[in-house]
């Protein structure tokens, strides 16, 4: 962030008050709705996949994103280059561990690990 | 049927005073859920408290407050919202902007309310309103995966077991990360920490050819789109996953099992 927040504290406070309320209502559109607004069926079954869907795109542009930036700057030379990003490889061996262990706390150790001896 | 008539129709088992969970072992079941959550969501929260604390730092940095940082944190809770409004405050965009760009943000919430709406829809409505605001992306997640297993009532449990230890890592994280953020560089390393363990938890969920159709409909759509404004990308990431997910069922004949509603 290159600048900082200077606006009157009261502004501030009338933010933090609008984003909650805003936060709030789309956390309980169809808590609170008619139960006729309730979706069912085919839309019941395919909300299931939401959470999914979700964690999947706030995941897919950070994993892709070293790739995709060696790829712009150098072309397939900085693809290949791409491939050893710290973030990438950590991704890749949480994937790998998590599919063969099936133990999370190893997957992520391993990804931990990893990315930080790369990193550091 | 709707009002007191689907609650009349409704077997006893199913009728808001059990969901109040008084039932003769009702406690143990809701010990073994808080012990399986904490067992399962142990990596997600080692990571909702990295992402937290990452959160705290640049709200401190961005030039809020003590207070207001611990403000922003304990009533609008939900990371990427706040990330998103960081910026817009500091170059002074218009509060319609910084509530667009929330509403835009925080779409998915209505795609998981609607997925919630059964299970909770029959709660008195401070209990909704409290449970939809302890709603978080990994812990829904998970509940949406086990859910299938429970009967109705034990399903309130096993929502508070997922979300709640979310709840307090992020929060746990975020104050750290506002205690801190004059020591704390804001180093981005503690943010992909975050990351590791969404993905620690996402990996086991594409277990499916339909789930596999999501992620990658997903997945696809949410690159392409990284830099749509207002993240809108991530929003129509997820319609294309569903949809892929819809479609990939058809395919396959059968619905997802770890998706099937009872």
């Amino acid at each position: 962030m290159s600048s900082t927040i200077s606006l009157p504290a009261a502004e501030i406070w009338a933010t933090t008050i609008l984003l909650t309320l805003v936060v709030v209502v789309l956390r309980n559109v169809f808590l609170v709705a008619p139960r006729d607004w309730q979706p069912r069926g085919k839309l019941e079954r395919a909300l299931r996949y939401a959470p999914l869907a979700a964690l999947v795109a706030l995941l897919a542009p950070e994993v892709l994103q070293p790739l995709a930036t060696a790829a712009e700057r150098a072309g397939p030379a900085g693809f290949a280059q791409g491939l050893t990003d710290p973030r990438f490889v950590s991704a890749l061996v949480v994937i790998v561990v998590s599919r063969l262990t099936r133990n999370a706390l190893a997957a992520l150790a391993g990804g931990v690990g990893l990315f930080w001896l790369l990193a550091s | 049927m709707t009002g007191a008539g689907y609650t009349r129709a409704m077997p006893a088992i199913f009728r808001p005073a059990d969901l109040r969970q008084h039932a003769p072992g009702s406690a143990r079941l809701r010990r073994r859920h808080r012990r399986e959550a904490f067992r399962l969501m142990l990596p997600a929260c080692l990571g909702t408290g990295c992402w937290g604390l990452v959160t705290g730092i640049a709200m401190v940095q961005a030039g809020l407050t003590l207070p207001q940082a611990i403000g922003m944190s304990l009533f609008v809770y939900s990371g990427t919202t706040q990330l998103a409004a960081l910026p817009l405050m500091a170059s002074g965009a218009s509060l319609a902007t910084v509530v667009a760009t929330g509403v835009l943000t925080g779409l998915r919430f209505i795609v998981y309310s609607a997925s919630l709406s059964r299970d909770l829809g029959r709660l008195p409505l401070p209990r909704r309103l409290l449970y939809g605001y302890l709603m978080t992306d990994t812990g829904l997640a998970q509940y949406l995966v086990r859910r299938a297993r429970e009967t109705p009532p034990q399903r309130v449990s096993l929502y508070l077991g997922y979300n709640v230890p979310v709840y307090l890592a992020w929060h746990l994280g975020s104050l750290a990360g506002i205690g801190l953020a004059a020591a704390l560089p804001a180093d981005p390393r503690y943010a992909w920490l975050g990351m590791l363990a969404m993905l620690v938890i996402t990996v086991p969920m594409v277990s499916s050819l339909p789930a596999l159709a999501a992620a990658a409909a997903a997945a696809a759509v949410a690159f392409v789109g990284v830099h749509w404004p207002w993240r809108l990308g991530m929003f129509f990431a997820i319609v294309a996953g569903v949809l892929a997910a819809l479609a990939a069922e058809r395919f396959a004949g059968r619905p997802d099992p770890a998706v099937q509603p009872r």
